[in-house]
């Protein structure tokens, strides 16, 4: 400072003036800091919420008014008039009990007291007695005292209780006498009940002076009621490495009305959770204070800003609009951001790993199934997926099925001959173009041919093939249930469920096969693939005849137009070295390629591509019984870094999600602009899924995480669900659905039987209505039980074990026993009454094989001669009384209906005292005798 | 200005900036006219200037703006600030000296103002750092992350800024000796300060003529050694340990050949065309010689009379200060000299010779 006042070292003015910029400054800043915590993000959302939830309250409150029975009310109001005053009528006496009651109530009063007083005295005075010698001197109580006090303490309580007494039995007077009015009272309240809690909820929340001035800024830490919301989950834990911590939720800070049904319609982020009957709510299986929100939606519980808490766009449209709304910005630090919005059921999976399928999660379970379908599981490791047959046909004998031709062309490019097909492309994509690799593809796809062909062995088939009519093939083809597992046109590919996509498709089948192995394959599938799914139609000669005409004339001429990739001698050289050097010095190996024919070079670079591009995890080929898989395991892939993907130069964001959506539709895509030998080169096949595909295999192997929850918090089958879920795994591996009703699914061949009555059964509660014994048998070989159908039972040739799995899974998806008594003494009273009634309600005029002919399919029901070996006598009870909610749509009339009471009404009631109950077990019993 | 930032880049890089910041820092000692207000008014405005036009930079602004890093951006100003304003003081004071007058600070000894200057400054100060402390924690969130995961290190894994010196240092050597002796060694060495350094010229007052040698180590020692390897550490230093210059985007993938070599190679190896000895101790000899010259040899010759040193080397010689300190003063001090000097030492050899190791018993885990 320059001029300095005397005596000072500073100029004290000018620090006057500083100080005074300065302290402006701070009050300035002070009140931005004020403001700036009064206006954190999720205050104001509370504070738009309240208003909503005034608005809201407010319309209940005026439609309770309205509903309000207005006559009722009148009436209770007289009433109460009318009772008031007879009361007023009675008035002295009332009064004289309520001066009585008062004089004794003042009289126990004061007797309270006293009592109260002398217990006091009394119980110091009983430990000095009772501390006898060891009571400090001048303390001690001898037993004189002490039984004196004792006397006066129980006088003073007897008078007390006494008194007390009294006083009830005025009160009861008291009672008695206005008990007319105490009764309407409840009444009129009981009738304004929702009325007056919504007039408090208003009253509790209205504008007025406590409610703002708590939550001003500055006074708002004392007790404000705007506030951080939260909820602490013991059993979806938080993994801090050296601990597992419980979650901390709080998004309901600004989802207000997540658990609230008042709130559906109302705008994010108040809006009510879309299924409270599963999450949510108290009562459902997946409760607010049990699971949390990110138990499932994974996210940063804690964090309560829009970007921070890590809300995950779905698509660009939704990231650009947040952008503009809410300043959304990915957000690094979260291993685990949230899934977005149509990605939720991806948080199913790591509590209900135990079942094939995920209760109600559809879109997860499509991918699921697609998963499965495509065999990424057979590249890549997945936990649930172990031990399951490939899904590819086995090679082992692939010389007697079809021509190296087909194959070469078919590997080359497999959508060429099916769109539909399963089975990858691995080449001319973006990182092998034809145009960039030259003859290296075709050299590449002939040597892999090569190489299957030549480990083939040719089965023999003698039998000559019968000529058969493809017109009545295709008649077969549509009605024996072919059609439950195939399509025979590729258009229909995208409409059908997976279920019709279990065998392969029948379309350009005439392109592929030749008509031996096609007979020989329909008498017996087995005879070429062992493991195959495909049952037994048990056709007959003429029949398989006519289906092989029939097939073998579904062609596909575009196909068989298309060259056959070809090897060219250079490439092959340059691809046969390539595998040459990988273990031998370069001099060796140009010596061994010289010494190589072009059938050598073939056969050992077939062998080599195999093993690089994996073709047996999912064909079994011989040569490749013990090779380990190729892909990454996607057990816990959900749970990877994404710091750990190569995201190469895509331009996309960095997400799992995004990863992985790029990975599937252009598996080698990442490889673009890298410098990379053939042998280091990406070697996914491209299975040119569509976009909703992508999305719905992305959910499940984003699905597939290490999270550890304790096992309280997980689902665990027990014992009954974990048979039932064995049962639901072969039936899902046999693809039952294709045909039957099971679980309220499948039945997808329904759509190609016009006549409902022609279609599979119904297996709704199939446990619960056949015998396991004659389950059992059927399974192992079908006995025809409804004559009128076409389509067959096919005999699946599964093993003692597998048929008891199924009878087992049937019994316990339904919590059906598995033996029942079969030699209960009949009463014959009740059997003839059976008989009698079967005959009053003209039961076998559909129930019985001369009707063929005569009625319509639908009309048509099982012989009762079946009844005995196959039905159980308590599902007949069940059955006759509600057939609807067993088979909806059955013909099977309702005899028994029900009222809206509740009773049973019965047609008959000249029988059996009119007990509907016991007429349907009369029917049952007989039922269990028939034929007898 | 591509060309410009490409610059800045280059004479980043660790090699030249640690040369330039070396001879800078020798000159502005040489040349001591330049700790005046006008070059301190200068060195500020240039300095603001680079860093203000800087942010414009997307990479310069990602590294500078993180919540970590500002404090530290500040904080070099002040350092830049206390070392002029020390020097300032101790060149002026020189003047006075010169000139036959006293230090400033003598001529006020017995005067302080307190009241109301020193408490009226104090309670601004107060105001002002308050208002600093507000505006900031609004602007800037506390840089929280996740839980740690062990199984994702981030990358670049850094230590708290103020131990990124001795991170820089891992680069040179081996933790044993960057993590455990020179940190301990740094702390013996600030508390043995007093006990060598008897010149009881400066006492209470700025001065730099009076106490060259001092000034001059001490402060190699914290601006180039310490403060500008945190810089590095901080700014420079991206992902893999890489480096990376200010305006440069850190490149996770980023590949660098790494291809260092021990003496033990270059003398086998590349000298002598033959396999490394099976005995570790042949194998390691020239190492281990040297590093025995270096801690037992050198500190005898320094304190030779320079006449018995050969002609070349007379320059070397720190009689004078054997002389003047004594053998036990001198031994300690020259020990911790040369020991704070082998890290430049190194540094050099790395970048001259891609040199690893001097002595290497990975066998024993010793490596110098």
């Amino acid at each position: 400072m320059g001029k300095e006042a005397p005596g000072h070292a500073h100029d004290i003015g000018g620090l006057n003036v500083i100080f005074a910029i300065t302290s402006i400054a701070l009050f300035i800043t002070t009140v931005w800091m004020i403001w700036h915590d009064y206006s954190r993000e999720w205050k104001g959302y509370q504070r738009t919420f309240s208003k909503l939830e005034r608005e809201t309250t407010r319309t209940q409150f005026d439609e309770a008014q309205a509903a309000l029975d207005e006559d009722r009310q009148q009436e209770l109001e007289q009433e109460l008039q009318a009772a008031n005053d007879a009361l007023f009528k009675n008035r002295q006496g009332i009064d004289e009990l309520e001066t009585k009651r008062k004089e004794m109530a003042d009289e126990r009063y004061l007797a309270d007291v006293k009592e109260r007083e002398l217990k006091s005295v009394y119980d110091s005075k009983k430990f000095y007695y009772e501390e006898g010698d060891h009571a400090p001197a001048g303390k001690g109580v001898d037993q004189e005292e002490f039984e004196d006090l004792e006397e006066s303490f129980s006088a003073a309580r007897k008078k007390r209780i006494a008194l007390d007494y009294d006083l009830e039995l005025v009160d009861t007077e008291l009672r008695e006498t206005r008990a007319e009015r105490t009764r309407i009272e409840g009444e009129r309240k009981s009738l304004t009940e929702r009325i007056d809690l919504l007039n408090r909820k208003m009253d509790s929340i209205r504008v007025s002076f406590p409610n703002v001035f708590r939550n001003l800024p500055l006074v708002d830490f004392i007790d404000p009621s705007i506030e951080i919301k939260q909820v602490l989950v013991k059993n979806v834990t938080e993994d801090l490495n050296f601990i597992q911590v419980p979650r901390v939720d709080r998004c309901m800070t600004c989802h207000l009305g997540i658990d609230n049904p008042d709130y559906a319609d109302a705008p994010q982020p108040y809006r009510t959770h879309p299924r409270l009957d599963l999450y949510v709510n108290r009562e459902s299986p997946h409760s607010l204070d049990d699971f949390g929100c990110t138990g499932c939606h994974n996210g940063r519980g804690r964090a309560t800003t829009f970007s921070r808490v890590t809300h995950t766009p779905r698509d660009d449209v939704q990231k650009v609009e947040w952008e503009e709304k809410y300043g959304w910005e990915a957000e690094h630090h979260w291993d685990k951001p949230m899934y977005p919005a149509d990605f939720s059921e991806s948080g199913c999976l790591k509590c209900h790993s135990d079942t094939t399928h995920v209760p109600k999660a559809d879109a997860f379970n499509q991918g699921r199934d697609l998963y499965e379908k495509a065999g990424c599981w057979g590249c890549h490791n997945t936990r649930g997926f172990e031990d399951r047959r490939k899904v590819g046909p086995d090679l082992a004998h692939v010389v007697s099925k079809t021509t190296p031709e087909w194959a070469a062309r078919w590997v080359k490019n497999p959508k060429s001959f099916k769109s539909s097909t399963f089975m990858p492309r691995f080449w001319n994509l973006d990182n092998n173009l034809d145009a960039d690799v030259g003859a290296r593809n075709n050299t590449e796809v002939a040597a892999i041919v090569a190489y299957v062909f030549d480990k083939a062995e040719r089965i023999d088939y003698p039998r000559p093939v019968p000529r058969g009519s493809a017109d009545r093939g295709k008649q077969l083809v549509e009605s024996v249930g072919c059609l439950g597992c195939h399509i025979t046109d590729e258009s229909e590919a995208a409409a059908v469920s997976l279920s019709r996509r279990h065998g392969p498709s029948l379309a350009g089948l005439g392109s592929k096969v030749n008509e031996k192995f096609l007979f020989n394959w329909l008498k017996n599938p087995k005879h070429y693939w062992p493991e195959t799914f495909m049952p037994d139609l048990r056709l007959t000669d003429g029949e398989a005849g006519d289906v092989t005409a029939y097939l073998l004339s579904l062609k596909n001429p575009d196909f068989e137009q298309l060259p056959v990739p070809a090897p060219e001698a250079a490439a092959l050289d340059e691809v046969t070295l390539e595998f040459l050097r990988t273990n031998l010095p370069d001099q060796v190996a140009q010596e061994r390629l010289d010494g190589m024919s072009k059938e050598d070079k073939l056969i050992f670079s077939g062998e080599s591509l195999i093993r690089r591009y994996g073709c047996f995890g999912c064909h079994d080929i011989s040569g490749f019984e013990n090779a380990q898989k190729l892909g990454v395991d996607l057990s816990d892939w959900g749970s990877k870094m994404v710091t750990r993907l190569d995201f190469g130069y895509i331009d996309i964001d960095h997400t799992r999600r995004h990863w992985l959506e790029q990975k599937l539709k252009a598996p080698r895509s990442y490889d673009q602009g890298r410098v990379k030998a053939p042998q280091e080169k990406l070697r996914m096949g491209d299975f040119g899924f569509s976009d909703e595909q992508v999305r719905d295999i992305a959910m499940n192997v984003l699905a597939q995480v290490r999270d550890e929850f304790p096992l309280e918090g997980t689902k665990r089958l027990d014992a009954n669900e974990a048979v039932a879920e064995l049962g639901r795994r072969t039936i899902h591996e046999y693809n039952c659905k294709g045909c039957h009703l099971i679980d309220g699914e499948g039945g997808a061949i329904y759509d190609t039987i016009e006549d409902s009555g022609m279609r599979p059964p119904n297996l709704n509660t199939q446990g619960l209505k056949t015998k396991g014994n004659w389950l059992f048998h059927f399974l192992k070989e079908p006995s025809t039980v409804r004559f009128w159908l076409n389509v067959r039972m096919p005999t699946f040739g599964f093993t003692d074990e597998q048929a008891n799995t199924l009878v087992r899974g049937f019994m316990a998806m339904d919590d059906a026993q598995p033996y029942e008594t079969t030699d209960q003494p009949v009463d014959p009273a009740m059997f003839s009454v059976g008989r009698e009634l079967l005959a009053r309600l003209r039961c076998e005029q559909c129930h019985v094989p001369s009707a063929a002919g005569m009625m319509s399919a639908s009309q048509l029901a099982p012989s009762f001669r079946l009844g005995p070996e196959r039905l159980r006598p308590e599902w007949v009870v069940k059955w006759l009384s509600d057939p609807q909610s067993i088979a909806p749509g059955t013909q099977m009339p309702q005899f028994w209906p029900v009222d809206d009471e509740g009773n049973i009404i019965t047609p008959v009631p000249e029988y059996l005292d009119g007990d509907a109950m016991k007429q349907m077990e009369a029917v049952a019993i007989y039922l269990s005798r028939y034929g007898r | 200005m591509e060309l410009i930032k490409g610059f800045i880049n280059y004479i980043s890089g660790p090699t030249v900036l640690f040369t330039l910041a070396t001879i800078g820092f020798g000159l502005s000692l040489y040349y001591t006219k330049v700790w005046s207000k006008k070059a301190g008014l200068s060195a500020l405005v240039v300095s603001v200037l680079f860093f203000a036009l800087s942010l414009l930079d997307p990479n310069f602004w990602l590294i500078v703006s993180k919540p970590d890093n500002v404090p530290i951006s500040a904080m070099l100003f002040l350092v830049g600030f206390f070392t002029w304003y020390s020097m300032y003081q101790g060149v002026e004071n020189d003047k006075r000296i010169a000139g036959g007058g006293e230090p400033l600070e003598k001529e006020e000894a017995e005067k302080v103002w307190v009241w109301p200057d020193l408490v009226y400054t104090e309670l601004i100060c107060l105001v002002v750092v308050s208002i600093g402390l507000v505006v900031w924690s609004i602007f800037l969130l506390a840089p929280i992350e996740q839980p740690a995961n062990p199984a994702d290190s981030p990358n670049p894994s850094k230590a708290p800024w103020y131990f990124l010196g001795l991170q820089e240092m891992l680069v040179y050597f081996d933790p044993w000796l960057a993590g455990v002796v020179y940190p301990t060694l740094i702390i013996i060495g600030l508390m043995a300060i007093p006990f060598i350094d008897t010149n009881p010229k400066g006492n209470g007052y700025f001065t730099w003529s009076e106490r060259k040698a001092e000034i001059a180590l001490f402060l190699f020692g914290f601006l180039i050694l310490w403060v500008l390897m945190v810089v590095s550490g901080t700014f420079l230093r991206g992902p893999n340990w890489n480096f990376f210059g200010p305006y440069e985007y850190w490149d996770l993938h980023r590949v660098e050949p790494l291809l260092n070599v021990n003496v033990s190679d270059f003398f086998w190896v590349k000298l002598l065309s033959r396999p490394l000895p099976g005995n570790p101790f042949i194998r390691e000899i020239w190492g281990v010689l040297v590093t025995i010259f270096y801690i037992f040899v050198l500190p005898v010759l320094l304190a030779q009379p320079s006449d018995k040193l050969p002609r070349w080397l007379r320059w070397i010689s720190l009689h004078k200060y054997y002389e003047k300190m004594g053998p036990a003063r001198y031994y300690v001090g020259v020990l911790l000299f040369l020991l704070m000097f082998s890290l430049p030492i190194k540094m050099y050899l790395r970048w001259a010779f891609n040199l690893k190791y001097i002595v290497a018993f990975p066998e024993i885990f010793f490596n110098i």
